[in-house]
């Protein structure tokens, strides 16, 4: 029994000094900066009690740090509108309507958090898998982020200890042990310069804006531009679609009552799969009137 | 004086200097500042410029390859590949990504900088991108407005019984239309190793200072700095929306009694909400977050016209709102789902209805 108790222990140790060392990655010779730049993050996968606030900040952890490395990413939006979840059986859609090079699956494994009043251990167990759109896995990284502290372990530093041991109950430790998380597993990936990054198309144009009163008061806003963009009118802190009814002109209608007059300065945007987008902001009364459209002003290379 | 007299003495001294020693801890809490002009929410695209750091006489501090100021002390810190001011600026993207900004992708502000005119041998031409107004960055970079930020500090000092790590962050957020300065804020901290942290015994008194030059300890302490100089930003604010409910819908429809739209209809769409709140309605994925107008407090109405080429097959009208701090509610209206197909398919049934409000224009 005893011997038993010894192996269990020594086993417990030998798995824990592997936890703690650094990723385990394999790449194919596939996955470097040059063919791979445009991903698809897919819906991270995380246990199910995970608050939403802690999936929100894993996913924009991942996304600071491929963007950092200089992939671009599919709006999320677009991804959201075919996967729901990491598996994303559909996934053929998005690779047939967009330049993608690669999914990018995060699956979380399990989220430790291990509070013994003296000492804690806090751990983020996951890995990352990049899959090419004709589903040959290019890249798997697995690896935990742990963190510990308290009395326990920091047992040289009472003040220290305790100051952890508080700091523990907030959400603070989490996002940080969630960033070195992303940040580990993602420099496991090859580093796109900005000199070597592919220009994805021509830069987003805005042409015209004009506002057609329809009957009964309501509005038809169309915006002339690049054809085959995703074209967004903020209106009452929302965003919401313009239809592309024909190549470059989309168009959406609205009815906006009186008293959010303040409304009348709206705001247009063009904006492509990989985030390179335009804006204008118009008057809606003058375009209404017959004022000229506004000439695009602002494009971004890409 | 007898030996129970000093005991005593000694006794008091001790709880003394015990008392003075919390004191020096407490006041000794970081420095932030921060003035913020502007609402959050309102969704600016947010172009985050290369962060920097100035050597002592003023000049920009450019790395070489092979110079890495997080550096590695074999035997005491990891190495960490980056600089600090590239460090921090992906901390702080982390962080702005909480907020309602449309923040940029990197390499998007990169390419246009470095096609834009700012682009030396090296690289970015960091001097000449300070020395650009906002205005014009962002009309190279198609943007609303530029964040800013300098590392003022970045120290790990080490005193034999105490060392000390420091992490200075100043950053600006400037808007292109008009170049004011919409938030900025200044942060400085420290997080020390040895004496002032309670040392148990002589052993730790030696080894602890050295184990605080670790440079995971400067690197979670920039963590801690980004946070706290950001948090203005953030419009999910955790700590202020635990005292508030998160928003519910409590009925919703829309009035398809036969679930098919004319293509010169409408589609009426009610909700009975939280007050204050942001409410909007889709239909499946085609038509998204088309706005609703808060007409009386919980009461939230919003109207869909089809334009030309508008076509969708049993769809769902899907309802969202949304406070303040970000969370969202939804609620699908009804089970009856939606059809719009172009004139003369289907007959339509429209039901008729006066104008939600009084005023006209």
């Amino acid at each position: 029994m005893k011997n038993q108790v010894k192996s269990l222990r020594l086993a417990a140790m030998i798995l824990l000094f592997f936890s703690a060392c650094g990723p385990r990655a394999k790449l194919q010779p596939e996955f470097d900066g040059v063919q791979v730049q445009t991903l698809a993050l897919l819906p991270i996968s995380v246990p199910e009690e995970t608050r939403s606030e802690r999936r929100r900040f894993l996913r924009s952890a991942f996304e600071s740090e491929l963007a950092a490395r200089g992939y671009r990413l599919l709006d999320e939006s677009l991804v959201l509108t075919v996967c729901r979840d990491s598996a994303c059986a559909n996934r053929s859609q998005l690779a047939a309507a967009y330049p993608i090079s690669a999914f990018v699956d995060v699956k979380i494994s399990g989220i430790e958090r291990n509070n013994f009043v003296l000492g804690f251990y806090n751990a983020i167990e996951g890995s990352l898998n990049a899959s090419t759109p004709t589903g040959k896995v290019i890249a798997e990284v697995e690896f935990t982020e742990s963190k510990r502290g308290g009395l326990v372990f920091d047992s040289g530093q009472v003040i220290q200890a305790i100051k952890e041991q508080y700091e523990n109950y907030g959400d603070w430790n989490f996002n940080s042990l969630a960033s070195g998380f992303a940040e580990e597993i993602v420099a496991q990936l090859p580093s796109i310069s900005s000199a070597a990054a592919r220009t994805l198309g021509s830069a987003p144009v805005i042409q015209n804006v004009s506002v057609k009163p329809r009957r009964g008061m309501v509005d038809e806003v169309c915006v002339s531009g690049t054809p085959g963009l995703r074209a967004l009118l903020f209106l009452n802190k929302r965003m919401t679609n313009l239809r592309e009814v024909s190549s470059g002109k989309y168009c959406g209608a609205y009815r906006i009552p009186p008293k959010y007059a303040p409304e009348k300065m709206l705001i247009v945007e063009l904006r492509s799969a990989f985030g390179a987008a335009v804006r204008e902001v118009f008057d809606v009364d003058s375009i209404r009137a017959g004022a000229t459209g506004l000439r695009s002003r602002v494009t971004e290379s890409m | 004086m007898s030996v129970g007299y000093f005991k005593m003495l000694e006794d008091r001294l001790a709880k003394l200097l015990l008392v003075c020693f919390l004191v020096v801890q407490i006041s000794c809490a970081g420095m932030y500042k921060q003035e913020l002009s502007f609402d959050p929410a309102e969704p600016l695209r947010v172009a985050v410029l290369p962060f920097y750091q100035l050597t002592p006489s003023g000049e920009l501090l450019t790395m070489r390859d092979d110079v890495y100021l997080i550096d590695h002390i074999p035997g005491v810190s990891e190495k960490v590949e980056e600089s600090p001011a590239r460090f921090v600026q992906g901390l702080v993207e982390t962080e702005l990504r909480q907020t309602g900004f449309d923040l940029m992708p990197t390499v998007a502000v990169e390419s246009a900088l470095l096609h834009g005119g700012f682009r030396t041998k090296q690289g970015i031409n960091l001097k000449k991108v300070l020395e650009a107004d906002a205005n014009t960055l962002c009309r190279v970079i198609g943007c609303d407005a530029v964040f800013y930020g300098r590392i003022s500090k970045w120290e790990r000092a080490y005193y034999v019984v105490q060392s000390v790590s420091t992490v200075g962050l100043e950053v600006r957020l400037v808007r292109a239309a008009d170049g004011a300065a919409i938030f900025s804020a200044a942060s400085e901290d420290s997080d020390s190793r040895g004496l002032t942290k309670g040392p148990t015994g002589y052993t730790s008194l030696v080894i602890e200072p050295i184990r605080g030059l670790d440079s995971g300890i400067i690197t979670e302490l920039a963590s801690k700095v980004v946070k706290e100089t950001i948090k203005p930003l953030e419009t999910r604010r955790s700590d202020k929306a635990a005292l508030v409910a998160p928003p519910v819908i409590f009925a919703s429809s829309h009035d398809a009694v036969s679930g098919s739209l004319a293509t010169d209809g409408r589609l009426v769409v009610l909700a009975f909400a939280t007050p204050g709140a942001s409410a909007a309605f889709s239909i499946g994925s085609y038509i998204r977050d088309v706005p609703m107008f808060e007409t009386y407090p919980g009461h939230y109405i919003g109207e869909f016209y089809p334009v030309e080429g508008d076509r969708f097959e049993m769809e769902p009208v899907q309802i969202s709102v949304r406070d303040g701090f970000g969370r969202t509610a939804q609620q699908t209206a009804t089970k009856l789902k939606v059809s719009l197909r172009p004139q003369g398919t289907s007959g339509a049934m429209l039901s008729k209805r006066g104008d939600f409000e009084k005023g006209k224009r």
